[in-house]
C-alpha cells in the first residue's frame, strides 16, 4: 500500500531553458503527463522541489506558474470542478524525497489522487550568479495510489548537523548587485554519503531488511565521489548504486536516477531512495517497483 | 510615508488602516525571528524539541546574518539545531504569504494519519527591508511596489500534536490555487537593494480574492456540514483593514450571513508580516482573550498564486487558558 511513481520524465536545458528553471520544470511537466496519458486537469497537487530559478524569485512558489503553464485547473474555481493546489518545498537533493513523503501524506488521506513532483534547476545568469555549479536539468513524477504491496514505504530522515559547512548557498549583495553564490567543502560528498548511510541503515533495520534484500540503491546526488564513498560506508558494489547521469545535476538527481533504475531493475523489484544534501540532512526510503509496469518503454 | 524619496501625497495611514508597524533595526533576522517563535511554542506547551517529528519552516524571507538569502542549506536545519530538534524531519515550504497555513496542512495529513505525532510549524519573515527599498522608488498612488510599505516583521511557530479521536482541533485544512493570477505578485533581488523588492498588482489580487474565496468556503463549509453563522472568529491574511472589511462584507452577501464576530484585524498594529500574519493575529485574539474553548476558527489564507487555502479549528480549555483566558 503506498505511493507509487507512475511515471518520470526528464529535462536538460536547450539554448531556450539552460537558463529558466521555470521552463525546465514545465517542459518535464506537460512529457510527463503527455507519456502517462494524463489530462493536466488531472493533477490535484502539483510540488516544486526545485531551488535556483529564474530571477531568484521569492515570490510566489514557482509550482504556481508551473501550474498555471502547464494549464492545470488554473482558472476560476467553478461548481462540479476540482482545484489543484501548489507550493515548493526546498531540502537540497532531499527535496523530491521530501516531496514524496508529502503526498504519501495527501494520498493517503484520500484527500487527492494525483500529484506531480516537479524539480528543476538553472542558473538565473544575467549576473546574477557567480559560478553556478550545477546542470540545467528538470524533473517530473507523476505519483498515485495503490492499495496492494506497491510503492514507497516509511521514510527515515537523520540529521548531522554543520551550519552548511559542506555545501552553502546566499544571494547578497556584492559589489553593489545581488549575487548567487555559493561554497562548498571538499569533504562534501564523504559527509553526505556518511548520513546517507546512516539513514539507508536505519531504514532496512526498521524494516527487518539487509542489502542482501535490495536490487539496487538509487541515490542522490549523483557525484561519483558520492556514489564511491557511499558504496564503501555501505559495503554495497558500486555498481548497484544507481545515480543519474549527469553528476551535476541537483535537486532533479534522485529522480533521474529513479529513472534509469526503472529501466534496469525486474518489475516487482525492490530498491532504497537515499537522498542526502547540506545540512546535513539525509533521508531514505524501500520501493517496490510496480509489477510490469516498471519496464514500460519510454 | 515619510520614508518615501520622492514626495507622493500618499495617506497609507488612511488607505490601509496600519497606524504601527513593528520592523527589525538588525536587531533580527528571518532566523533569529523564527527560533524566538519555535523556543516560546515550545515552552508554552511543556514540550521538549526532542520529541518533534518534524520542523518545517515557512517564510518567505530566509536571511540570515543581516540582508543574505540562505538557499542553502534549510532554515528549517538551523532551527531545528538550535532548538534541539536534531532527530526531526527538516524541509522548508514555500507558498508565499500562505506559507504556515500551508504547513498546517502538509501536518494535519501526517498526524491525522498516525505517521507523526507532533509537527512544529514555524516562520520568520525579516521582510521590512523590502519596504525601505520600495520607499526609494515610488512616486504616486499606482505604485506596483506601494504593498511592500505595509510588511511588518514577525516570527511565528505552531506546534501541532495528535490528540485523540473527539478532541477540539483542526477540522478541516484545504487549498486551491487559481493560478490563472500567479504573476500577479512577484518579490525578487533586483538591482543595487539588499533583500528584494516585491512587485504587486493590488488591485488584480483582491478582485480575484473576493470573486474566488466565497465558493470556495462555501464547499469547505459544506464539507464539514456547517454554516457560515457557526463559524465564530475568522482570521484572515493582514494585508489592510479596508480590504479585510470590504471581503467580509462580500461574504455576508453572499451568504445571507455573518460569522458570529466581525473579522479580525490585526494589520493596523503590526502590518502585513508575510506568511505569519495568521499566528500573529491568533495569539493576539487569544491574549485578548477573545478566544474561548470550543469556539470555531476559521484561517483563511489569501496569498501569490493565487492561493486560497481554509483551515477550520477549535481550541481546547488548556490552550486558551495558557494564553490568559479564565472563564
Amino acid at each position: 500500500m503506498g505511493t507509487v511513481i507512475e511515471q518520470v520524465s526528464l529535462t536538460d536545458g536547450g539554448w531556450r531553458t539552460h537558463h529558466s528553471a521555470l521552463r525546465l520544470a514545465v517542459n518535464a511537466a506537460k512529457h510527463c503527463l503527455h507519456e502517462a496519458g494524463r489530462n493536466a486537469h488531472d493533477v490535484d497537487l502539483l510540488i516544486n522541489a526545485g531551488i535556483y530559478r529564474d530571477r531568484n524569485l521569492a515570490e510566489p512558489a514557482l509550482a504556481a506558474m508551473i501550474q498555471e503553464d502547464i494549464g492545470a485547473n488554473p482558472e476560476d474555481p467553478h461548481e462540479q470542478a476540482h482545484g489543484t493546489f501548489s507550493f515548493d518545498v526546498s531540502n537540497g537533493s532531499c527535496g523530491v524525497l521530501t516531496a514524496l513523503q508529502i503526498v504519501d501524506g495527501f494520498l493517503k488521506s484520500r484527500a487527492i489522487d494525483l500529484a506531480l513532483v516537479v524539480a528543476s534547476d538553472a542558473d538565473p545568469g544575467h549576473g546574477m550568479s557567480e559560478d553556478f555549479p550545477f546542470s540545467p536539468a528538470g524533473a517530473a513524477l507523476l505519483c498515485d495510489w495503490f492499495d496492494d504491496a506497491r510503492g514507497v514505504e516509511r521514510i527515515h530522515w537523520i540529521n548531522i548537523p554543520d551550519e552548511g559547512e559542506s555545501f552553502s548557498a546566499t544571494v547578497g549583495l556584492l559589489d553593489g548587485r545581488n549575487v548567487l553564490r555559493f561554497a562548498e567543502s571538499e569533504k562534501a560528498d564523504e559527509l553526505f554519503a556518511a548520513a546517507a548511510a546512516q539513514a539507508a541503515e536505519a531504514c532496512l533495520h526498521a524494516s527487518a531488511l539487509t542489502l542482501d534484500d535490495i536490487d539496487a540503491i538509487v541515490a542522490a546526488p549523483a557525484h561519483s565521489g558520492f556514489r564511491a564513498a557511499l558504496s564503501a560506508h555501505m559495503g554495497f558494489s558500486e555498481t548497484q548504486i544507481i545515480v543519474a547521469e549527469d553528476q551535476r545535476t541537483h535537486t532533479a538527481s534522485l529522480a533521474a536516477a529513479f529513472d534509469r533504475a526503472s529501466a534496469q531493475i525486474r518489475p516487482g523489484g525492490r530498491v532504497l531512495l537515499v537522498a542526502a544534501g547540506t545540512g546535513i540532512t539525509a533521508g531514505a526510503a524501500l520501493y517496490r517497483m510496480p509489477d510490469g509496469t516498471a519496464s514500460r518503454q519510454r | 510615508m515619510s520614508t518615501t524619496r520622492h514626495h507622493t501625497h500618499i495617506d497609507l495611514e488612511r488607505l490601509t488602516g496600519i497606524h504601527e508597524r513593528r520592523v527589525s533595526v538588525g536587531e533580527d533576522d528571518s532566523y533569529s525571528l523564527a527560533t524566538t517563535a519555535a523556543v516560546d511554542a515550545l515552552h508554552r506547551a511543556q514540550r521538549q524539541a526532542a520529541s518533534l517529528d518534524a520542523v518545517i519552516s515557512c517564510s518567505i524571507t530566509k536571511l540570515r546574518d543581516g540582508l543574505t538569502q540562505q538557499m542553502e542549506p534549510t532554515m528549517s536545519s538551523a532551527v531545528a539545531h538550535a532548538i534541539g530538534a536534531d532527530q526531526a524531519m527538516t524541509f522548508d515550504l514555500s507558498n508565499a504569504c500562505a506559507g504556515m497555513l500551508t504547513g498546517v496542512t502538509v501536518a494535519n495529513n501526517w498526524i491525522r494519519q498516525g505517521s507523526m505525532q507532533r509537527v512544529l510549524v514555524v516562520s520568520g519573515e525579516y521582510i521590512s527591508q523590502l519596504g525601505h527599498n520600495a520607499a526609494r522608488h515610488i512616486r504616486n498612488i499606482m505604485s506596483k511596489e506601494l504593498a511592500s510599505l505595509t510588511l511588518g516583521d514577525a516570527g511565528a511557530a505552531l506546534l501541532l500534536e495528535r490528540a485523540p479521536t473527539g478532541s477540539e482541533g483542526i477540522k478541516f485544512a484545504g487549498f486551491t490555487t487559481v493560478a490563472d493570477y500567479s504573476r500577479l505578485c512577484l518579490a525578487y533581488p533586483k538591482g543595487h537593494e539588499p533583500a528584494a523588492r516585491m512587485f504587486t498588482d493590488a488591485r488584480g489580487i483582491h478582485r480575484a480574492a473576493m470573486a474566488n474565496t466565497p465558493l470556495l468556503l462555501h464547499e469547505v463549509l459544506d464539507t464539514v456540514g456547517i454554516s457560515l453563522h457557526d463559524i465564530d472568529h475568522v482570521i484572515t491574511h493582514q494585508t489592510s483593514a479596508r480590504a479585510i472589511r470590504k471581503g467580509m462584507a462580500k461574504m455576508s452577501s453572499y451568504f445571507g450571513e455573518s460569522p458570529r464576530h466581525d473579522a479580525v484585524i490585526t494589520v493596523d498594529r503590526y502590518g502585513n508580516t508575510a506568511s505569519t500574519t495568521h499566528t500573529v493575529a491568533l495569539i493576539e485574539e487569544l491574549e485578548s482573550r477573545h478566544i474561548r474553548p470550543g469556539e470555531t476558527v476559521a484561517l483563511i489564507a489569501l496569498a501569490s498564486g493565487l492561493e486560497i487555502g481554509i483551515v477550520l479549528l477549535t481550541l481546547d480549555e488548556e490552550l486558551v487558558e495558557r494564553y490568559g483566558h479564565s472563564d
